[in-house]
């Protein structure tokens, strides 16, 4: 990596930053708890019901969502990606349902395993040129 | 446990990254570490990569550096010339 000179460096105001946004049901922002459980069906589709409203997505979720997208565009199952990445199913099922505070590691592990970089699963266009990339 | 080289490779061009926006904004690790609410020592670990951070943690660290996480994890963020800074 090349030192430069930062003093050129500009970076867009964050208030210009779109952020990405996910469509979650009116009041629980798309966390699952006591009044809300998971589904039981861990493979079950996350499309949110009627009544909605916009809010930030959280990084995790993200993360998750992204990970869900390029796993089924692979045709895996959570279970063959697990081994990859050394981890189990359920585990799996969680973070790409955003309920895992997963740690670095782990998400560079599941990024090889499909051979994109983590940065991939972060950032909609990212993935976007990864999933043309990994499908030829 | 030994660990793997592209990983390693990989958090320490996260830590580089952090480390550098830091200085841009000419802000101490305790100033950032306040802001994204973590420890001084955890984040001068982070910025060393000899941390596996977790990534509600990288959320607040991009957030109080003003970095979108995907930029803060592309090892061309501060090279000239490069597509990680948006022009």
């Amino acid at each position: 990596m090349t030192e430069t000179n930062l003093s050129n460096f500009s970076y867009p105001d964050l208030l210009q930053h779109r952020f990405p946004t996910f469509l979650v049901e009116s009041g629980n922002h798309g966390r699952y708890g006591q009044d809300n459980p998971a589904p039981p069906d861990d493979e079950a589709d996350t499309e949110p019901a009627q009544g909605i409203l916009r809010a930030p997505l959280r990084t995790r979720e993200l993360f998750g969502a992204n990970l869900r997208k390029l796993r089924r565009f692979l045709n895996l199952s959570q279970q063959e990606l697990g081994v990859r990445a050394g981890m189990n199913r359920h585990y799996l099922s969680e973070v790409e349902r955003g309920l895992h505070n997963i740690g670095f590691d782990e998400m560079h592990a599941l990024a090889q395993a499909m051979s994109v970089e983590l940065r991939d699963l972060l950032d909609s266009k990212l993935l976007a040129v990864a999933l043309k990339r990994v499908g030829n | 446990m030994k660990k793997t080289r592209p990983l390693l490779r990989a958090r320490k061009i996260f830590g580089l990254n952090v480390r550098r926006a830091r200085r841009l904004k000419e802000i101490s690790q305790e100033e950032l570490a306040f802001q994204a609410d973590i420890s001084r020592t955890y984040l001068s670990e982070v910025e060393r990569g000899e941390r596996n951070i977790s990534v509600d943690n990288m959320e607040s660290l991009a957030l109080a550096l003003e970095i979108i996480l995907p930029d803060l994890l592309n090892p061309n963020l501060f090279t000239v010339g490069a597509n990680g800074v948006q022009e």
